[in-house]
């Protein structure tokens, strides 16, 4: 990879990958680290990427979501990533405004259905590019996906439904 | 019932907007290309990873190597007779040495 390529590829994918770093670790300073670190993993092992595989930005993003895993389970090592089937609880976002709202429900997510919707909703990546970025089944990320929604839907149940009437919990 | 939601949803979630990437994220990354084209700037701002048990080793190996070499280099203790001034006449009780002799 050239020098001029490497810029190229750094302008162009440098604020899904930062955005995505930020939405699923919550924190500026991570998100950069995490980013800085994919750009160096391209650097030093241009060869890792190979075109015929897929398009660049999958390939990235499959690197940032392998860093952010790795730095989670260093954090919580006896953590247990595939809670699938957890149903949040609704929140009390009455109080809080609505977008740091959002942010709290996105973040009680399970990982797993975090990145899908974090990569399906804000960076409307296509669902075959997101099964190629996570490794996993087209059916697997569509049904994270739907469950993720199901998630918020419950948990942002105040501010999606006309006051005074209630939500109830699913359980 | 869903379709209505998710376009509602959709709209909330859009609510949560992420943080610019910081200036500071382009001045690290896009500095490691012009680290490579100059051996100079590499030799000058470039650093290198070593694990701390070689590092200690290392730095175990220079010290008995300086203590070493400090000791080869320095003279030894000065010999006593050199550090006798010169001209002082030592006396010595020569007749207690010789075995006794007798005068006929």
């Amino acid at each position: 990879m050239t020098e001029a390529e490497f810029r190229d590829a750094f302008r162009q994918h440098k604020d899904v990958l930062f955005r995505f770093a930020y939405r699923m670790t919550g924190l500026v300073e991570t998100a950069e680290d995490v980013v800085q670190d994919c750009f160096m993993t391209l650097w030093r092992k241009p060869e890792a990427y190979q075109q015929e595989r897929g398009a660049l930005r999958p390939f990235l993003l499959g690197i940032a979501r392998n860093l952010i895993l790795k730095r989670r389970r260093g954090d919580r090592p006896q953590e247990v990533l595939d809670d699938e089937a957890l149903i949040c609880a609704p929140l009390d976002v009455m109080e809080a405004e609505r977008g740091e709202a959002v942010a709290t429900a996105v973040a009680q997510l399970p990982l797993l259905q975090r990145e899908v919707l974090v990569l399906a909703e804000y960076e409307e990546i296509p669902l075959e590019q997101i099964a190629q970025t996570t490794g996993a089944g087209l059916a697997a990320v569509k049904s994270r996906l739907h469950r993720a929604r199901q998630n918020l839907r419950r948990m942002l149940a105040p501010l999606l439904e006309p006051k005074g009437v209630s939500y109830g919990t699913k359980r | 019932m869903e379709p209505n939601d998710d376009v509602k949803l959709q709209k909330l979630l859009k609510e949560w907007k992420a943080p610019e990437a910081p200036g500071s994220l382009d001045r690290s990354v896009l500095e490691w290309p012009q680290m490579r084209q100059t051996w100079w700037r590499l030799f000058v701002r470039g650093y290198i990873r070593v694990p701390v048990p070689v590092a200690c080793c290392l730095a175990l190996l220079i010290f008995f190597a300086g203590f070493e070499f400090t000791r080869r280099v320095t003279p030894g203790a000065p010999c006593v007779a050199a550090s006798a001034p010169v001209g002082q006449p030592v006396a010595r009780d020569l007749d207690r040495c010789r075995p006794a002799q007798s005068c006929s």
